[in-house]
């Protein structure tokens, strides 16, 4: 559904984004990895058109930059880290935002924002005030938002999630990443996720890229990418490889 | 925080609203009777002849106060709707065109247009030259306060201070070549005065409005959907670029006429927003209509104070909302303070 080929962006000589060739089947998670400053967030920002990138970036074979900006928000929706927002929107009128691109009554509205809330573990706070909510709560406020905001999607939708987990705690950020993956499944969404946490890419993600300098440095299944080898390579330091009783490899 | 429900606010902004007209016709240096008052704008509309109050009262009542109520209505109704219309596109709940400056650059164009436009089109002069350098200003201040993070909250405001300091030496200039008469006007009208209502400024104000009111409620989902961010509005489908800019002319235009028409007034464009989010929450589906309700009333209040202490003379009413909104201005800045240190 994303294909990504001879994106990059440079400033004043200096490149700060080389991808010779990335590729997102629907119904994949990936994991996007990489030290600090290698680029992921602008990888995101480039596949949303808000910094021109030179090379081609296409969503279902068509150029993003060629989508009509209300289908784009239709089938493209980025879950930011944090946000700028500090009017008083209670929780329920932010995650309506997400009815922006969208055409919908009133009634199948409160339906979705409803529902969506239940699954992002936010209903709760539904009447709460913005400014009063914690970091995590905030975010997966957002992220029934943006879900809400692909839910007329014509064809398989892009979720590009910004760090997901950072700001939450441990219990969410293995429901959010489930999340993923059932979207994924069930309804052939194609997520990207920044992530750190090593053993989350490789429990949760079908396919990881890891950027260095803004250039592919690996790719493939994170079990094959993810090797003691390699994170040392790339972040200093050597973690020791384990199995967990289901079978499941760990970094530790 | 508890709201209140909008068909409620909009039922009382509308009474008190009534109620405002109803005693800025009685009140005055010559109190007339609330009835007799009403049944005169009636006669003045229809051409019937209900009233009993004498002909040098009835002129009080439709040449001296109804023109003057119907300004203050429209004004503050502009005012207001700006206001909250920049504070949503500068993301930031203490933009006013008065602080930041807008009101004081479009000043300088109505100045510049009273004192040498001739006076054949000074009519259309005033408010068109004031609306050219409002919008200058407001670009300016837009591209000096945007920077990669989002908008500079500090250079926001201090290019206010620094454009109103430029405005005021401009405009003091510009009045160094005025005649004694054209001065006093100008020293009136630069602290804001509804003094100068007439037909003309009555109309433009009028037509601005409903204007304004249709231009930016159709544009209040994309206002809601700009306060997560620009890169936020933006994957929501957005034209941020667009929209900015359509957003920034017609605030010009607003602000512009307003000043053309009244003067400098400050402060209804930052109180009244305030007032309606804490009432009913910051979407701009609601805030736009009820911050025109809330303003039109507010500013007839004050003009009706304006009128009243110290008669048989007046003040001029920025005064009044200059004296209601500055210690309100500072209680938002003791309240928010801590979270701007950095």
């Amino acid at each position: 559904m994303l294909e990504l080929n001879q994106l990059s962006w440079k400033i004043r000589e200096k490149t700060l984004l080389d991808i010779n060739h990335l590729a997102l089947a629907e119904g994949q998670v990936m994991g996007l990895l990489g030290p600090n400053g290698a680029g992921k967030s602008t990888l995101l920002k480039a596949i949303t058109g808000e910094i021109p990138a030179s090379g081609q970036a296409l969503l279902h074979g068509k150029a993003i930059h060629k989508w009509s900006s209300q289908q784009l928000a239709r089938h493209l929706a980025v879950l930011p880290q944090a946000s700028q927002l500090t009017f008083p929107f209670q929780a329920k009128e932010v995650v309506a935002l997400g009815l922006t691109p969208l055409s919908m009554s009133h009634e199948e509205g409160q339906r979705h924002i409803q529902r969506l809330m239940e699954k992002t573990d936010c209903l709760h706070l539904a009447d709460r005030n913005w400014p009063s909510l914690s970091g995590g709560e905030r975010q997966r406020v957002q992220l029934a938002r943006v879900l809400l905001q692909l839910s007329q999607a014509e064809q398989a939708p892009l979720l590009l999630l910004d760090e997901p987990t950072s700001a939450q705690d441990l219990g969410q950020q293995h429901s959010i990443l489930k999340l993923a993956v059932e979207l994924a499944r069930e309804q052939g969404y194609g997520v990207i996720a920044i992530l750190h946490d090593l053993n989350q890419v490789l429990h949760y993600c079908h396919h990881c890229y890891l950027l260095k300098e803004g250039q592919v440095a690996a790719q493939g299944k994170p079990f094959d990418v993810l090797r003691a080898d390699t994170v040392e390579m790339y972040w200093q330091y050597r973690p020791r490889e384990i199995t967990l009783d289901d079978g499941l490899p760990a970094l530790i | 925080m508890l709201r209140l429900p909008v068909p409620m606010t909009t039922g009382i902004l509308l009474l008190l609203l009534t109620g405002g007209s109803l005693l800025s016709l009685m009140l005055g240096a010559m109190p007339l009777p609330a009835i007799e008052s009403l049944l005169s704008v009636v006669d003045h509309l229809s051409g019937s002849t209900m009233s009993r109050l004498q002909d040098y009262q009835h002129a009080v009542i439709t040449e001296l106060r109804l023109p003057r109520i119907l300004l203050a209505i429209m004004v503050g109704a502009i005012l207001a709707q700006c206001g909250a219309v920049m504070q949503g596109l500068f993301r930031n709940p203490l933009a006013d065109p008065g602080i930041i400056g807008v009101s004081s650059g479009a000043a300088v164009g109505a100045v510049l247009a009273i004192v040498w436009a001739p006076a054949a089109i000074s009519a259309w002069a005033v408010p068109v030259s004031a609306f050219v350098c409002g919008l200058i200003t407001t670009l300016l201040i837009y591209s000096l306060a945007q920077t990669r993070a989002g908008t500079s909250i500090t250079v926001l405001l201090l290019a206010g201070v620094a454009i109103t300091a430029f405005a005021g030496a401009g405009i003091g200039s510009v009045s160094y070549f005025a005649n004694d008469q054209d001065l006093r006007a100008l020293s009136l009208w630069q602290m804001g005065s509804l003094a100068g209502s007439n037909d003309q400024n009555i109309l433009l104000s009028t037509a601005a409005l409903i204007l304004l009111a249709i231009a930016f409620q159709k544009r209040a989902n994309a206002l809601n959907a700009l306060l997560l961010g620009e890169a936020e509005a933006r994957h929501l489908g957005i034209q941020v670029e667009r929209l900015k800019l359509e957003l920034i002319v017609l605030t010009a235009i607003g602000v512009g006429i307003a000043v053309a028409s009244a003067g400098i007034i400050g402060f209804i464009g930052l109180v009244v927003p305030h007032l309606v989010r804490m009432s009913t929450g910051p979407n701009h589906r609601t805030l736009l209509p009820l911050s025109a309700l809330c303003g039109a009333f507010l500013l007839m209040i004050a003009d009706l104070f304006a009128r009243l202490i110290v008669q048989p003379a007046e003040l001029p009413v920025g005064i009044v909302t200059a004296l209601m909104g500055a210690p309100f201005f500072m209680a938002l800045l003791i309240r928010q303070r801590h979270s701007w240190n950095s």
